[in-house]
């Protein structure tokens, strides 16, 4: 599995130089939607990689090498959370400069915010996965399109009742939740991912 | 050690190592006791097959110029030759019998085929 | 024991059947697989990988069953080159080295680039700017850098200059020298299979015709010219196919029928393929 996540991301050079830029020009300019837009295209790479390798017809190989489905499969999660993963990381630091730099305060709405993101997108991952090795990238870019429309449309429309609701709420509870559903549904997902992979 | 694969030849592949390392043997080439290359190394190099040059040394084996030792090899055997000398009487008896029913069908005397062979000894 | 053996194989799609292929390439040998573009060889190479699942049948790979779960560790002893590589375009030789790495448990990395160097192949260029000698030399350096015992090539030659062609196959010959490594390779260029092959298989519009040692098809095997006249003196059994030609016939014979007295000329891999084709048609 190591061995095809080094290919992803060499073969991802362009998108990973991006990611970087983005993380450093974010750091500065403190801006919540650019907070929000880092984690969500770190969980988009994963499909990213997945249409490079079809371009490639790079399942041809895979079928070559000493590699289980479940490590196939499990390679592009596995990329999408160390993604996710270091782009939580850079918001933290960037928050974190942001407090020091600007004497922005660190509030407890705003770590939950960018967690409850991080599991939307990892959710929207979890949903898009499957399709995408069942259908293909290429032919389900507007699916694609259409799923991202509409998670984005969930995440306003979320934020909105959090305002109104924000102070009866029991902010580790609902996290709690958050992380939890996004956990059963990647593990769902990945189940139903190895059985869409290559069904011929 | 000299074998030259034709493949245009009408004799197959496993005859003509055969009968080069039969020829190496009874010109002296090959001494008893000689290793032969390993048939996996000899095909290789020839690049022929390696069942083909299986098929030629167990013919060798089999007539008796080489002993086969497990795990070393393919060795010229010690009584091959004697072996050939007689095969190679046998072979000229046979050619003789076949020049006399010959001779005998136009009426050549065995002095006429003695005087032939004196002169195509002396022109060669 | 067999490196591969497949019994009875069968693959349906809707617009081509791989029909009731059984063959099998003994330990230690190079079993070349022929047929035109289409026949079926691609197919055949996937299906004893389980790329693609088989319909039915039976399919053993360096003794194991292909489909069991324990068939990863197998794959860790075949090398693999298909007729093309498909590498994503911007990796370079050396982050495939590097990905091989950690996928192969016996890779060697020393070995691999020894290859390259042999094959003149910078590390640092970019796949999209290879020739396709240079992606086959790539596949075939990754193919052979993991110790492989077996060597599977799907079309490794075609499309290759003469001169890349023999040296490659002089690597495959070499690889052979090993008793217990073998050699599956499938072309449509038959005088490459017919340089190197112990075996010959040969499939046709998904059938395969037959399967035998090479060196016992071309002593089976002759091409006899006659003309009309002559054609009634040939024993009717010692005919497999014939060629009808504007001036003479030519036959495809079984040489142990005829006598000394006809003139049997040798009959190359392409020729017989050839008859045996002509006459499935009739």
């Amino acid at each position: 599995m190591k061995g095809l996540l080094i290919k992803d991301i060499c073969s991802m050079m362009k998108q990973t130089k991006y990611f970087f830029v983005l993380a450093v020009v974010m750091a500065f300019m403190q801006n919540d939607f650019l907070f929000s837009y880092i984690i969500v295209y770190a969980a988009s790479l994963p499909i990213t990689a997945l249409a490079y390798d079809e371009r490639a017809k790079w399942g041809r190989m895979e079928e070559t090498l000493p590699l289980t489905r479940a490590q196939i499969i499990g390679s592009k999660y596995m990329m999408g959370y160390i993604t996710v993963a270091v782009s939580l990381a850079i918001v933290f630091c960037g928050r974190l400069y942001g407090a020091m730099a600007y004497a922005r305060p660190i509030r407890m709405e705003n770590m939950f915010s960018i967690v409850i993101t991080a599991c939307i997108a990892l959710a929207v991952q979890a949903v898009n996965l499957p399709l995408m090795f069942w259908i293909g990238v290429e032919r389900g870019r507007l699916l694609l399109i259409l799923i991202i429309v509409s998670a984005a449309f969930a995440i306003v429309s979320l934020w909105e009742d959090l305002e109104i609701h924000q102070a009866s709420l029991h902010f580790p509870l609902v996290l709690a939740a958050a992380a939890g559903i996004t956990a059963v549904l990647n593990i769902l997902s990945f189940q139903i991912s190895k059985r869409m992979y290559h069904c011929e | 050690m000299e074998i030259i694969i034709r493949n245009s030849s009408s004799q197959p592949i496993y005859e003509q190592i055969y009968t080069q390392i039969k020829d190496l043997i009874l010109n002296g080439a090959l001494a008893e006791g000689d290793a032969l290359p390993s048939i996996r190394g000899l095909a290789k190099d020839l690049r022929i097959s390696v069942i083909t040059t299986k098929r030629a040394y167990d013919e060798l084996e089999r007539e008796g110029f080489v002993n086969t030792v497990a795990g070393k090899g393919c060795f010229i055997a010690g009584a091959n030759r004697e072996l050939i000398h007689e095969e190679n009487l046998k072979k000229i008896e046979a050619h003789m019998q076949a020049i006399r029913q010959l001779a005998k069908g136009c009426g050549i005397t065995n002095e006429d085929l003695i005087e032939m062979f004196r002169i195509l000894e002396v022109e060669e | 024991m067999n490196a591969i053996e497949m019994k009875h194989v069968t693959k349906s799609y809707p617009a081509f059947t791989l029909s009731d292929v059984s063959l099998s390439l003994p330990s230690g040998c190079i079993l070349g697989l022929v047929g035109e573009n289409g026949a079926g060889k691609s197919t055949a190479i996937r299906l004893l990988l389980n790329g693609i699942a088989r319909d039915s049948g039976e399919i053993t790979i360096l003794g194991r069953d292909n489909r069991s779960k324990e068939f990863v560790q197998t794959k860790e002893e075949i090398g693999i080159v298909l007729d093309e590589a498909y590498y994503p375009e911007v990796l370079s030789a050396g982050t495939v080295g590097k990905m091989m790495q950690h996928t192969y448990k016996s890779w060697q990395q020393d070995t691999f680039v020894k290859f390259l160097d042999r094959f003149s192949l910078s590390d640092k260029k970019q796949f999209k700017e290879y020739s396709r000698g240079m992606k086959m030399k790539l596949s075939i350096a990754v193919a052979l850098s993991h110790q492989p015992r077996l060597l599977i090539l799907d079309e490794a030659t075609s499309g290759l200059d003469p001169i890349v062609r023999d040296e490659i196959l002089e690597i495959f010959n070499d690889f052979t020298r090993q008793e217990d490594h073998s050699v599956l390779i499938s072309s449509h260029i038959t005088s490459d299979l017919e340089k190197i092959s112990d075996y010959i298989a040969f499939l046709h519009q998904g059938r395969l015709l037959f399967c035998e040692e090479k060196d016992r098809l071309m002593e089976e095997y002759g091409i006899l010219q006659t003309t009309v006249k002559s054609l009634s003196e040939v024993p009717p059994d010692a005919i497999i196919a014939r060629r009808e030609g504007k001036y003479a016939t030519e036959l495809l014979v079984k040489r142990a029928l005829l006598s000394e007295a006809f003139d049997v000329e040798r009959a190359g891999i392409e020729d017989i393929m050839l008859f045996l084709v002509k006459k499935e048609e009739v």
